[in-house]
């Protein structure tokens, strides 16, 4: 049955194909002897080989935000991911995972769910607020994306670093509630509202533990930016992990309270409100919502995590920095999608009170200590 | 010769501010509200206050307009809220107006147009720590026995009594 | 360049904007916008005119981070009345809550 709908979409594609045909040659080969006349060579040719020429050097902002570290590697990065959690969810599991799609333990699973997604009926709720609904998992990615910027692989690959980076992010992470909260109230559902208020609630109160527990580090860096953490990691020689493990536990518990992911996963629980917040979304935007941000979101939260608590792009010479910043990513990632195959979900009571009692009282208690530790450093 | 950035930057906050107002959806207006808030920390980073910005951005869009939003999400009775153009509408506009006029006319005899902004780096967390804490320690120790009383005022307001 | 004028007349409209709104509404929650937009413009004029001024004298960035949060705190209260009208009388709009009284 899906393999139909994939030659209905090529045959739909054929058909556009051949419609435009009509058009391009009676307006392209005008254009074609137009670029040539004086008043559109000066604009668009330096343009088009500026922009050709950007992209080919590592060092440009264009190829930065476009191919690598920026949205190109990170969305193929997320094709994969997705596919080594199913995996890894499988082995743990004692099953086997996706094996079809692909040659080999179906490597092109992600790709196989890409397409079907694409070619999936887009169904607008009646009733349902179109405008909000529609562009929901737009401004979605375009958190998630915004989160990138400012995650650094390396001092060269670096796409923005300013000397608020940390707040930043924590600023952009805090839309995510407002963005799903619109989502949910705007599919004209009670079931997703209450998705989506579960979900507002657990997000916000899971903020706070997450910015108090890297204040402590603030104060030791002296600065918020993201370089200025990994280079004093550089100078003590200690990756921020030995020095604030409270800190790193209690942010690595709110990174994934952040993410929606289990044990917290409330809000879109598989097993509860039909699919929580995302219920009424279907195909392209169903992916969007599902599979697209929320695994940019854990890339950009790993990465964030790896850069303050275990050292970012440090690392003996006969690897690049950049290739170490991946590799501790890429075991950040790991851990919490093994997460996912081995704990039971939290209720949503429990899972306030962890937010607002335990994790909150870690982060208040790690944030005396590096004070009283300061102190006693600058007396001694 | 106006710097696109801040035409850019002043267009969005005017705009979004209107459309809060003026739209007939209020979820539409809630969703205006964090749009100018967001426009508002774009302002901010035009002026170098970047830590300002991001603060304005984390508090203004990360709880104000989500409470804001939340709230219009439980109270709103009707879809679409009609405005009855009346008698109030000529006197919402001259008294903008009046106030508008007034301060134009304060701020054209002083001569400000002509004042070129002094270089200034970007003042971030630091600096601002050492001026709160230092100047306004005071302040920022009242400020935050005010907003634990505004909590716990907001909490036991809304809450429903039991039975 | 844009001088300390440009700045101030963008203050300027968005608190008459705000008037505006808050003397024309007839929704509570409204209202609430158009005071969220005045303290918005009164911030903008404190950080324009600590930049301008004395940009090494950090005063006024610190008077626009209380006010954003005092800002914030007499949101959360303000809703939280609401919210408590809204219960007590299932209604938002003023004019029908000043009848009440009567």
């Amino acid at each position: 049955m899906a393999v139909t709908d994939i030659w209905q979409m090529i045959k739909r594609l054929a058909e556009l194909s051949f419609w435009l045909l009509v058009p391009i040659t009676l307006f392209g080969i005008p254009a074609y002897y137009a670029l040539e006349r004086p008043i559109i060579q000066p604009y668009v040719l330096p343009f088009l080989t500026r922009l050709m020429s950007e992209l080919m050097d590592p060092a440009s902002l264009t190829f930065k935000v476009i191919l690598y570290p920026g949205f190109t590697f990170v969305v193929i990065y997320a094709a994969f991911l997705v596919l080594i959690e199913r995996k890894l969810a499988a082995k743990v599991q004692l099953r086997v995972g996706p094996q079809y799609a692909g040659r080999y333990e179906g490597v092109l699973q992600s790709f196989a769910d890409m397409f079907k997604a694409l070619s999936k009926e887009v169904i607008v709720p009646a009733g349902a607020d179109r405008l909000i609904f529609l562009s929901a998992p737009i401004i979605s990615m375009v958190v998630a994306g915004t989160l990138l910027a400012v995650v650094p692989p390396s001092p060269q690959s670096l796409i923005f670093d300013s000397p608020v980076s940390l707040l930043l992010f924590f600023s952009v992470i805090s839309f995510s509630p407002l963005v799903i909260l619109l989502a949910a109230w705007s599919s004209n559902n009670k079931f997703t509202l209450v998705g989506g208020l579960r979900a507002l609630h657990q997000l916000v109160s899971y903020e706070i533990p997450m910015v108090v527990s890297t204040l402590g580090l603030a104060l030791l860096v002296g600065s918020l930016s993201l370089v200025d953490v990994v280079r004093v990691q550089e100078r003590l020689g200690l990756p921020f992990l030995l020095l604030q493990p409270l800190a790193a536990l209690t942010f690595y518990i709110t990174m994934v309270a952040e993410l929606e992911r289990i044990p917290f996963d409330i809000p879109e629980a598989d097993s509860e409100i039909v699919a929580g917040w995302v219920t009424e979304y279907s195909g392209v935007n169903h992916l969007l919502l599902y599979g697209g941000a929320p695994v940019i979101k854990l890339y950009a939260f790993s990465g964030l995590f790896t850069t303050l608590f275990l050292g970012g792009w440090l690392g003996p010479p006969p690897i690049p920095p950049d290739l170490w910043f991946h590799l501790k990513t890429f075991l950040v990632i790991l851990s919490v999608q093994a997460l996912r195959a081995i704990y039971p979900r939290y209720r949503i009571d429990q899972l306030l009170r962890i937010g607002w009692g335990t994790l909150l009282m870690l982060a208040l208690i790690n944030l005396a200590l590096t004070i009283l530790l300061m102190g006693a450093i600058q007396v001694v | 010769m106006v710097d696109p950035a801040f035409l850019l930057v002043s267009g969005l906050v005017v705009a979004t501010s209107i459309l809060a107002i003026e739209s007939r959806q209020l979820v539409y207006g809630a969703v205006n509200l964090a749009l100018m808030f967001l426009a508002v920390a774009g302002m901010f980073i035009l002026l170098d206050a970047p830590f300002i910005a991001m603060f304005q951005i984390f508090v203004n869009v990360g709880a104000v307009a989500i409470l804001v939003l939340f709230t219009v999400m439980l109270v709103s009775t009707e879809r679409w809220a009609r405005v009855p153009r009346g008698r109030e509408f000529w006197a919402a506009l001259g008294t903008s107006g009046l106030t508008v006029l007034a301060l134009v006319s304060i701020v054209a005899r002083t001569g400000l147009a002509d004042v070129p902004p002094p270089p200034a780096a970007p003042t971030v967390g630091p600096e601002i720590g050492v001026v709160m804490l230092g100047n306004y320690g005071v302040a920022l120790v009242l400020l935050g026995i005010l907003l634990a009383a505004s909590v716990i005022g907001a909490v036991a307001l809304a809450k429903v009594e039991k039975g | 360049m844009t001088t300390l004028a440009d700045f101030l007349t963008v203050s300027m409209v968005l608190l008459a904007i705000g008037v505006y709104g808050l003397v024309r509404s007839r929704n509570a929650i409204r209202m609430l916008f158009a005071v969220e937009i005045i303290i918005s413009a009164a911030n903008i004029n404190l950080v324009a005119f600590s930049r301008f001024s004395n940009p090494m004298d950090l005063t006024g960035q610190v008077f626009a981070l209380f006010s954003i949060a005092i800002g914030a705190a007499e949101a959360a209260v303000g809703l939280a009345i609401i919210i408590l009208v809204f219960r007590l009388t299932g209604d938002v709009d003023i004019a029908a809550l000043r009848r009440l009284r009567k």
